[in-house]
């Protein structure tokens, strides 16, 4: 029986000099089911996520659910650290993060063993993109909020890589945040439009 | 072979560089005529090895150098503790920068002075080493530290990454051009200063004492000799200093690839 994890957006604005960006938001998400979370270029999805992970204060409204939660996240930007190797990077994430399993999910995903261990700037934008997933993947935490996560992948890939999430989502609440129509299908996710 | 060739020609232009210096030297040195004016090349390599021979230069250049480079670790440390923490702190910031700024435009003379009357003329060139060092650090420090990628920082709040790992792996590759910048450019600063120091202060037993001796006693091979000691030293610091960091850097580096212990 997996635990509960639940979280409710009540209200939620937030504007930057004057110009709103996100107006009376509200929705629910629990680990049931992944959420997708939709909406055109510039709508604010990403100031919401930043807001959800505490990276950012809403001007108004409340987010219950997350206190005490671990978070992990696949960015839009990778914000992966240049120098390190894939490896290096899902590792240092979360130093309790078994070294076999860091591997095997780095191959798992289509990385080649020789490009494991190589520094990530030396990656093309497709293999950084995977070795970020699997850092969230791997992070022990609660909530996982995808931020455009299959940009940049092919079709092949993208079906691994989807799999890969499904496999590995582990009772955590999955929030993911697209403007990709078919997304929730692949991941059987509800909708959330922004 | 290209490679062994191109160090062989470049030794060979290098050693060609030194002669032309050196007959330019002779050459003035016979025009004058007066070693007291300008000692020539053979008059210096004579006082050098005379002096290299005197028991009591080794612990002239040991005396020197602890107390300077003693200043100099003095003073790194201090930039960079104090810029990681201006880095932080708006506040701190604010409240260094008339006094950084000061340190920085202050001719070295007011300093020696002044210092004259706080310290002891022994201790002088550590004090002076330690303020021509600090100012450098932190300024280039705390624009390592403002450089730091933010996002990355945030994906590092995200993920609870250890403050460990975040000096490791986030701000230690953002920061460490700039170490090595200001380290490189204060180490030699450092020595002239230091150096500067003891010929006003005149701590027994420091080249700066044998350097004003010499002058004293209008003994310009010995000034000759000793500058060249000075600049022999500082270079010679300069590389080890380089090689280093350069050891530690290549260390740090292999960790980026992979756990300590291996695979």
């Amino acid at each position: 029986m997996e635990k509960e994890i639940k979280i409710t957006v009540r209200n939620l604005s937030k504007s930057y000099g004057g110009t709103p960006v996100l107006e009376n938001v509200s929705f629910t998400a629990d680990n049931s089911r992944p959420l997708c979370i939709m909406a055109p270029s510039g709508a604010g999805k990403t100031t919401l996520v930043s807001i959800i992970m505490g990276l950012e204060k809403a001007d108004s409204g409340s987010i219950s659910g997350i206190e005490g939660k671990r978070f992990s996240a696949v960015f839009q930007e990778d914000r992966l650290c240049e120098d390190l190797s894939a490896f290096m990077n899902v590792a240092v994430a979360d130093e309790r993060a078994d070294s076999d399993g860091v591997r095997r999910l780095l191959l798992d995903c289509g990385l080649l063993p020789e490009d494991i261990y190589r520094p990530v700037r030396e990656l093309s934008g497709g293999q950084r993109r995977r070795a970020a997933i699997v850092r969230a993947l791997l992070s022990d935490s609660d909530i996982l909020v995808f931020d455009e996560p299959f940009k940049g992948l092919d079709e092949d890939t993208l079906k691994i890589v989807v799999q890969m999430v499904q496999e590995n989502i582990n009772g955590r609440l999955l929030l993911v945040i697209t403007h990709d129509a078919g997304l929730p299908r692949r991941l059987g996710a509800d909708v959330f439009s922004l | 072979m290209k490679p062994s060739i191109t160090w062989a020609e470049n030794l060979i232009k290098k050693i060609f560089v030194l002669l032309f210096w050196l007959g330019l030297w002779q050459i003035l040195a016979l025009k004058i005529g007066k070693e007291v004016l300008l000692a020539s090349p053979a008059a210096t390599m004579q006082a050098l090895v005379s002096l290299v021979g005197e028991s009591a230069f080794w612990h002239t250049i040991t005396f020197s150098i602890v107390r300077i480079a003693a200043g100099f670790v003095l003073g790194v440390t201090a930039g960079l503790v104090l810029a990681a923490l201006s880095a932080r702190l708006e506040r701190i910031r604010l409240l260094l920068s008339p006094f950084l700024y000061a340190v920085k435009a202050a001719p070295v003379a007011s300093f020696i002075i002044l210092a004259l009357l706080w310290v002891s003329g022994k201790n002088l060139s550590v004090f002076i080493s330690f303020l021509m060092a600090m100012p450098i650090v932190y300024s280039n420090m705390l624009q390592g530290f403002m450089n730091v990628d933010k996002k990355l920082l945030e994906m590092a709040a995200v993920f609870r990454m250890s403050a460990k790992n975040k000096a490791l792996y986030i701000y230690l590759p953002r920061v460490l051009p700039y170490f090595t910048a200001a380290c490189t450019t204060s180490l030699g600063l450092c020595w002239k200063s230091g150096i500067a120091a003891e010929v006003i202060g005149l701590p027994r037993g420091s080249i700066g004492d044998r350097l004003y001796s010499t002058k004293l006693y209008l003994n310009t091979p010995q000034t000759f000799a000793w500058t060249l000691v000075i600049i022999i030293i500082s270079i010679a610091a300069e590389k080890l200093f380089l090689k280093v960091l350069e050891t530690v850097n290549s260390k740090i580096s292999r960790g980026f690839l992979t756990r300590k212990g291996g695979r």
